[in-house]
Formats: structure tokens, sequence, C-alpha cells
């Protein structure tokens, strides 16, 4: 079979193949593409749709408005469940949302990030809840819980209890000699089970304050550190040295000592999950700044030239 | 110019296509219908109900029955609570507010999610990290554990559940959250105490003492960025049925 090719006239003759026509028509197509390509470049329209997408009950410059949030919006503002709520309801709330939406367009725009302070506190806040948004869509396995509980065991156990009385020989400055030794003496009367209101009276100690059964961080934080290290071993009945403190020589008797027992993986998971979570928000967060920093091109003053090293983000509980 | 043999090839492949094109719009149809209707009217829709539990089911299967349950039946242990068990904690489980929570998550860390207020632990030195209230004493939990027992009717001692009331509708400040009569509050997340449903735990006193000790604040992931809009939607219809399921 051969194929008549023709010239001239005969150019749009379907029939007929002909060389010119399909340059032609090579032309043609890419001259209309070229022309496509430059109205949408010249314009600067970008790529925009003219059709609502049907999750959204409004496209603002092209930014959506999602129905649930004005159905949200709506059952909020009515107090009612949204079937409930008038045409002239929804119609309120509808130009509520748009107006919300053209005037933070608006403020983008005035780049109000850059001045306004509640603005910047706002982002702030919202990027480091990135992180978060992070760590929860992305949740931890058991194997990952295991490994977290087994590199911090120690933070697992109950809560340890005591109960105890502080008994104080004051003094105004070092303790002398003669101080110390009748704090000797009151706490061997102790320990020989002698009562504790007749030694206190034999001795001429005091007790400031008296506080009943509690956890040990508020022993500690009642106790102090120092004395607290001193006596945290001890078991109900016995009775501390005598110990130095800018207050005096304090002896503290223990009525009361439920040590912390370890919990099993299993009884601390919970806790683990959210000390593992925590613990990935601020690591998510360290690296952020990282990066944010390395790409960043910071001049410093001369005073913070030392200053290169980035400081560690605060806990999640810290930043709340 | 063809052999037969081709031209039932392609008469094949075109009805295929046709087949397809028909079988997409129809599924397109739906997408819009779910996504266009009221929210809390969908079930009641005989065209849009099937589509959307179907969809709904397999996206529960592959992204919430990890904590939940398969069943929903949850899981008190790890404080992921019990969809089918028809108590709620934010909202009343209509389907426009489950969807906002499965869009939003949680303390998800999306800025509109649910994270309003948490369960302070009680036994440490900083109860609660957004603002200072004091923690209790061991005595004191104690005492709140009891009189939260007797809300239920259960064994507590009268002195212990009356000092637990003081702390519970005073220097607690549990009533803030969980109310004058400790029924909750579903707008934000505060669970009722007076029933028998546990969000964490078994409603004993040891795990009770424990939830006050150390506080709760569970979190549900934001979905938003993740599943297509007809899926939340669909999400939100099927997790609304779990608790008028049943199973064999």
């Amino acid at each position: 079979m051969t194929e008549q090719v023709t010239t001239g006239s005969g150019i749009w003759q379907a029939s007929t193949a002909n060389p010119r026509r399909a340059l032609l028509c090579y032309a043609i197509g890419a001259l209309t593409g070229l022309a496509i390509a430059g109205y949408g470049l010249f314009t600067a329209s970008g790529t925009s749709t003219h059709r609502l997408p049907p999750e959204d009950i409004a496209l603002v410059n092209q930014r959506p408005i999602l129905r649930s949030d004005f159905i949200t919006q709506v059952e909020s503002e009515t107090g009612g469940p949204y079937a409930a709520s008038t045409s002239a309801e929804r119609r309120k709330v509808f130009q509520e949302m748009l107006r919300e939406e053209l005037l933070v367009q608006r403020a983008l725009e005035l780049d109000f990030a850059e001045t306004d302070q509640a603005t910047r506190n706002a982002l702030v806040t919202t990027i480091s809840d990135q992180a978060t948004l992070e760590v929860t869509t992305n949740p931890p396995t058991e194997a990952d819980l295991a490994a977290y509980y087994a590199a911090h065991r120690a933070r697992y156990a109950s809560d340890g209890t005591m109960a105890w009385r502080e008994l104080t020989l004051p003094s105004v400055s070092t303790p002398s000699p003669e101080s110390l030794e009748r704090a000797r003496a009151a706490v061997a009367a102790l320990r020989a089970q002698a009562p504790l209101e007749a030694t206190m009276t034999r001795f001429g100690l005091s007790e400031p304050q008296r506080f009943e059964e509690n956890y040990y961080f508020a022993a500690e934080y009642r106790l102090g550190a120092s004395v607290f290290a001193r006596i945290k071993s001890l078991h109900a009945g016995e009775v501390s040295d005598p110990i130095a403190t800018p207050q005096g020589l304090v002896i503290v008797a223990m009525l009361a000592n439920h040590e912390p027992v370890p919990l099993s993986f299993d009884a601390a998971r919970q806790q683990v999950l959210t000390d593992f979570q925590s613990a990935e928000h601020d690591r998510l967060l360290t690296s952020t700044l990282r990066y944010l920093r390395s790409r960043a091109k910071l001049l410093v003053a001369e005073e913070f030239a030392d200053a290169t090293q980035m400081d560690p983000v605060p806990t999640a509980g810290e930043s709340q | 110019m063809f052999s037969d043999r081709w031209r039932i090839v392609a008469g094949v492949i075109t009805l295929a296509m046709l087949v397809a094109g028909l079988y997409e719009n129809h599924r397109n149809d739906l997408q819009w219908g779910i996504l266009t209707a009221d929210p809390d009217a969908l079930l009641l829709d005989p065209n849009l109900a099937p589509y959307a539990l179907s969809r709904g089911r397999a996206a529960y299967a592959k992204h919430c029955a990890e904590c939940h349950g398969s069943r929903g039946t949850g899981d008190a242990h790890r404080g992921a609570p019990a969809l089918a068990s028809g108590h709620w904690l934010y909202g009343g489980g209509r389907v426009s507010e489950l969807e906002h929570t499965i869009l939003y998550g949680i303390r998800s860390g999306h800025p509109k999610g649910w994270n309003l207020a948490s369960m302070p632990a009680f036994a440490t030195a900083r109860p609660y990290a957004a603002y200072p209230i004091p923690p209790l004493t061991p005595e004191q939990v104690d005492d709140v554990t009891g009189y939260l027992l007797s809300l239920r009717g259960l064994e507590s001692e009268r002195a212990v559940a009356g000092r637990g009331a003081l702390i519970f509708h005073g220097s607690g400040g549990c009533y803030d959250c969980h109310g004058e009569d400790a029924k909750g509050d579903p707008a934000i997340g505060a669970p009722d105490l007076t029933d028998a449903y546990w969000v964490s735990g078994d409603g004993s006193a040891a795990s009770i003492r424990a939830t006050i000790g150390h506080g709760l604040a569970g979190r549900c992931p934001a979905w938003i960025d993740r599943l297509p809009p007809a899926t939340f939607r669909a999400l939100a219809a099927y997790v609304h049925t779990l608790p008028t399921q049943t199973h064999d």
C-alpha cells in the first residue's frame, strides 16, 4: 500500500498525508503552549483552582476555610448542634471567618510577625508545639519505651514517704563543743527510748515546725537538701546524729520511712511514655534550633563572640 | 488493518476503562457527598452511610486500633479511652465533635487541638506546669481517693471521705475541672468521676491514688495533614457508631 503525498492547495485535506500541515500543527501547538506558560508566568497568578474542594466552605486567595472548622465555630457560637443553627447564624459565622482570614492575610502582608510581640510569642509557641506534633504523630514502639525505661530505671519507683520530728538546738554561729556535746547526749537519750517531749525539755531542744507524713520531695523541701541527704536512709524509730545547719544543730527522729519501691516497666509504662515524649520533644526542638542556627547568617556583637554554642533548650515542663 | 483479536482486546480495554471511570465517578460522588453533608446527619443518609462506615472502618483499623483496640475497647492500662464505651471525654460523641478531635488531636501540638487542661501530678513538687498549684500530702491523696470511692458507693471511711470532699472542693481545686458534682466537663476533657468507667486504671483505690499522684495527660495525634478529608469524616462516623456495634 502506498500513501499519496501532496503539497500546495491540498494541505488541509485529511485523507492525504502532508508534511507542511504536520509542521504547521506542531508549530501551532508549540506556540499555544508557550503562550499559556507565558501568561501564567507573567500574570504571576500561580497555580490556582477555580473549583471549591468539597471539604472547604471557602478559598480565600487559595487559602482554605475548612467546613469542619466552620461547623465547630457555628456550634461554639450558637451553643448547640450545627443542624439546629439557623441560616442567619451560619451566614454570620461565615462572614466572621471570611473576615478573619482576610485580616490574617493582610497582617502577613504587613509582616506583623516582625513588629508585634503578641504575634511573635504566638509563633514561637506554635513552632515549639510543632515538635510535639512530630512526637504525637510518630508514637514510640514498645521496644523504644522499654529501652528508655532500662536507661532511666532509677526514675521509676513508687513515691517514697516519711514522717519525722525535727528537733533543733539553736545556736547563733558555729556550734560550741558544749552544745555539740549536749546534742549528742540528747541523741543518746532518744536512742535509749527516752520519751521525746521529756528529752526536749531536758536538753533544751525546740521544734520550730511539725509536719505530717509527706513525700520525699516535700520532706527535702522542709528539711533542706543537706539534712535530707543525711536522714533519708534512717528507718522508723531511728535518730540521726546532730547535723550542723545555719539554724543550729538539728536532730531528726524518724517516725516512718517508706522508701521508694522500683516499679516494673508494666507498672511505670504510662509515666515512661510521658517522659519519653517529653525527651523527644526537647530533642526535636534542639535539633530544629541547631539546624536553623546552622543555616542562619549570624553577625554577633563582640561581647557575645564566644557564645557560639547553643544553650540547651528548656525542658517541655519548664517551657510551658 | 487490525485483526479481530486486536479489536476484541481494544474493546475489552475500553470497556474496563469505562467501568473504572464510572466507578471512580461514583466514588467521587460519594466522597463529595460525605464532605458536603452535615456530619451529624451523615449516617442517616442511606447512600452515604455504608460508604462512610466502610471507609472509616478501614482507616480505624490502620490508624486507631493500635491504641484504642480493634473494637474500641481502649486500654485503661495505657490511658487510651474506650471509644466503644459511649463515655466521651471531649464533647458528646457527635460526628462533628469526633471529627474535630481526629483533625486536630488532643495535646497534639496542633494549635487547634484540645489542650485546655491536664490532670496535675499532686505527688510532685510542681504538680502543674501551666501555673502553680500546691502539692498534696500522702494523707490528702488518700482522703481524696476515699472521697472518690464514696461517690460510687464503695466502702470508704466517713471521716476520710469527709476530709477528701473538703480537699476536692477546696485546696485541691479538683472541682475546677471535674465540677462540683464530680461529673466532669466534656468541654475540657475532664472525666466523670462518679461512674464506673475509668480512662486510666481500674477505678480501684490504688489506681486512683496513682493517678492523683502522677497525673495524666493523654495524647492523640492530629491527623489533618496525614489523611484525606473524606477519610477523617468517615473515621469520625465510624467511631461514632462504635458504642452501638455488636461483636460476636
